[in-house]
C-alpha cells in the first residue's frame, strides 16, 4: 500500500528516475502480462459456458 | 464441516513470509535507486500479473507443488538480489525471479485453501490476511540491511510449512487432490451468467485497489501507525471470510463496502476512523475470490488471478498518475463504493453461507 505512496512522493517517474524507455518497457510488459492474463480468463470462463 | 485452520493459518504464515521477503528486497536493496520507480511499478505489474497465466499452468500440472518451489524461487532472487551490490542488471534478474516465485505461493496458496475450504470462505480470507502483516514486517526489516537473514529464516520454516501443508491435504483428498477437473471446488455464491460475474467482480477488486492503495492517510506519520495500518487490513481480510461465513456473503459485502464510505470519507486526519474504513473495505477480499471460484469451480487458479489482474488494474495507474485531491478523492470514495456494493448485491446469492451452515 504505502510503497506506492512512497514511490509517488518520490516524484518519479517525471523527476528522472525512470527515463521514457523504462517507461515504454513497463507500459508493455504490462500490456503483455493483461493480455494473457485475459486470455486465460476467457478460455476458462468459455470453457465453463461450453460445460 | 469444520474450518481447516490448519491450511488456513500455516498459508497465512507462508504469506507472510513471502511478503516479508520482497519488502526487505524492495525497500533494503532497490530503494532508494535510480531505478527505484521501474523496480517498484514492475513488481507490482509482475508479481500480480503473472498470476492468471501460473493459475492456468499448475491446474494443468497439478501436481508441482508450486508453494514449496516458489519459496525456494524467491530465495534464490532474494539472495542475488543482497549481492546484487546496486548491480542494475542483477537487481532485475532478481526483481523478475523474486516475483516468479511470489506468484507460485500466492496461487498455491489460493488452490491449497481453496481445496479444503469446502464451500468456505474462511481459509482463503485467512491466507489472504496474511499478507498485510509481512508488508509491514518486510519493510521494517528491509530499513535495517544488517537484519538481511531474518527473512531467509521465516522462508526457511514456511517451505517446511508448505511441505506438511501438502502432504496432509494429499493424505485427505488423495493423490488427485489438485486435480480440479476431477473434482471442482464446491465454492456456490454465485447464481448468475459467467462473464458478467467475471467483470463485475473483477471492477470491485479494481475499485478496493484504486481507494485502499492510494487513499491519502494524513495521519499516518510514525512508525506504530503504518503497523496499526497493514494490521487492521489484515484483520479485515480475515474477518470478511469468517464473517461472510456465518452471516451470509452478500450481507457481509455489501454491508462492508457501505459502512466504510462515511469512514473513508471522514478519516483523513482521524486514524481510528481510517483503520476502521480500511477494515470494512478489505472485508469484500475472500468475497470477491468466491464468487469468482463459483462461476470457475474447475478453475480456482484462473479465479484467483482474476482477483490479481484486478488488483494490478487498480494499482498501476496510481504509479503513472497521482490520486486527486482530497475533495475528489471523497467523492471518487462515495461513488466507487456504492457501485462496488451494487456489484456484489447483483452478484453473490443472497442465501449462501458457508457450505456447513
Amino acid at each position: 500500500m504505502n510503497l506506492i505512496l512512497d514511490v509517488i512522493d518520490a516524484g518519479v517517474p517525471a523527476e528522472g528516475n525512470g527515463t521514457t524507455g523504462i517507461v515504454i518497457a513497463v507500459v508493455v510488459v504490462l500490456a503483455v502480462l493483461v493480455a494473457v492474463g485475459a486470455f486465460c480468463i476467457v478460455k476458462a470462463s468459455k470453457k465453463k459456458k461450453d460445460e | 464441516m469444520k474450518a481447516d485452520k490448519v491450511t488456513g493459518i500455516g498459508y497465512a504464515f507462508i504469506h507472510f513470509a513471502v511478503e516479508v521477503m520482497c519488502f526487505s528486497v524492495l525497500i533494503g536493496v532497490y530503494n532508494p535507486g535510480r531505478y527505484w520507480w521501474a523496480l517498484a511499478c514492475l513488481f507490482d505489474i509482475l508479481a500480480f500479473g503473472l498470476q492468471a497465466p501460473l493459475g492456468v499452468l499448475f491446474e494443468k500440472y497439478n501436481n508441482a507443488k508450486p508453494g514449496v518451489w516458489g519459496l525456494i524461487i524467491l530465495s534464490i532472487g532474494a539472495l542475488i538480489a543482497f549481492l546484487s551490490n546496486a548491480n542494475v542488471i542483477f537487481q532485475f534478474a532478481s526483481l523478475i525471479i523474486i516475483t516468479l516465485g511470489n506468484a507460485m505461493v500466492h496461487i498455491a496458496g489460493a488452490l491449497s485453501t481453496l481445496r479444503v475450504s469446502e464451500g468456505r470462505l474462511s481459509e482463503s480470507a485467512i491466507f489472504v490476511g496474511g499478507g498485510s502483516f509481512g508488508v509491514i514486517t518486510g519493510r521494517l526489516i528491509g530499513a535495517d540491511r544488517t537484519l538481511w537473514w531474518i527473512p531467509f529464516i521465516i522462508t526457511a520454516v514456511a517451505i517446511v510449512m508448505a511441505i506438511i501443508i501438502d502432504i496432509r491435504i494429499k493424505r485427505k483428498y488423495g493423490r488427485y487432490a489438485f486435480s480440479f477437473d476431477i473434482e471442482p471446488c464446491r465454492q456456490k455464491l454465485v447464481n448468475k451468467p459467467v462473464g458478467i460475474t467475471i467483470l463485475i467482480l473483477f471492477l470491485v477488486v479494481c475499485v478496493r485497489a484504486y481507494i485502499g492503495y492510494g487513499l491519502p492517510t494524513a495521519w499516518n506519520k510514525t512508525v506504530v501507525q503504518t503497523i496499526l495500518l497493514f494490521s487492521f487490513m489484515g484483520i479485515g481480510k480475515m474477518s470478511g471470510g469468517i464473517l461472510a461465513d456465518i452471516f451470509g456473503a452478500r450481507k457481509v459485502g455489501v454491508i462492508s463496502c457501505l459502512v466504510a464510505v462515511p469512514m473513508l470519507v471522514f478519516s483523513n486526519n482521524i486514524m481510528w476512523l481510517s483503520l476502521l474504513g480500511v477494515a470494512s473495505f478489505s472485508m469484500t477480499m475472500a468475497i470477491t475470490l468466491g464468487g469468482l471460484v463459483s462461476v470457475l469451480p474447475k478453475h480456482p487458479g484462473v479465479a484467483f488471478g482474476v482477483t490479481t489482474l484486478g488488483l494490478l488494474m487498480g494499482t498501476v495507474p496510481l504509479f503513472f498518475v497521482r490520486m486527486p485531491s482530497r475533495s475528489v478523492c471523497d467523492v471518487l470514495i462515495v461513488i466507487m463504493s456504492v457501485l462496488a456494493a451494487a456489484g456484489l448485491w447483483y452478484c453473490i446469492d443472497s442465501k449462501r453461507k458457508g457450505e456447513d451452515n
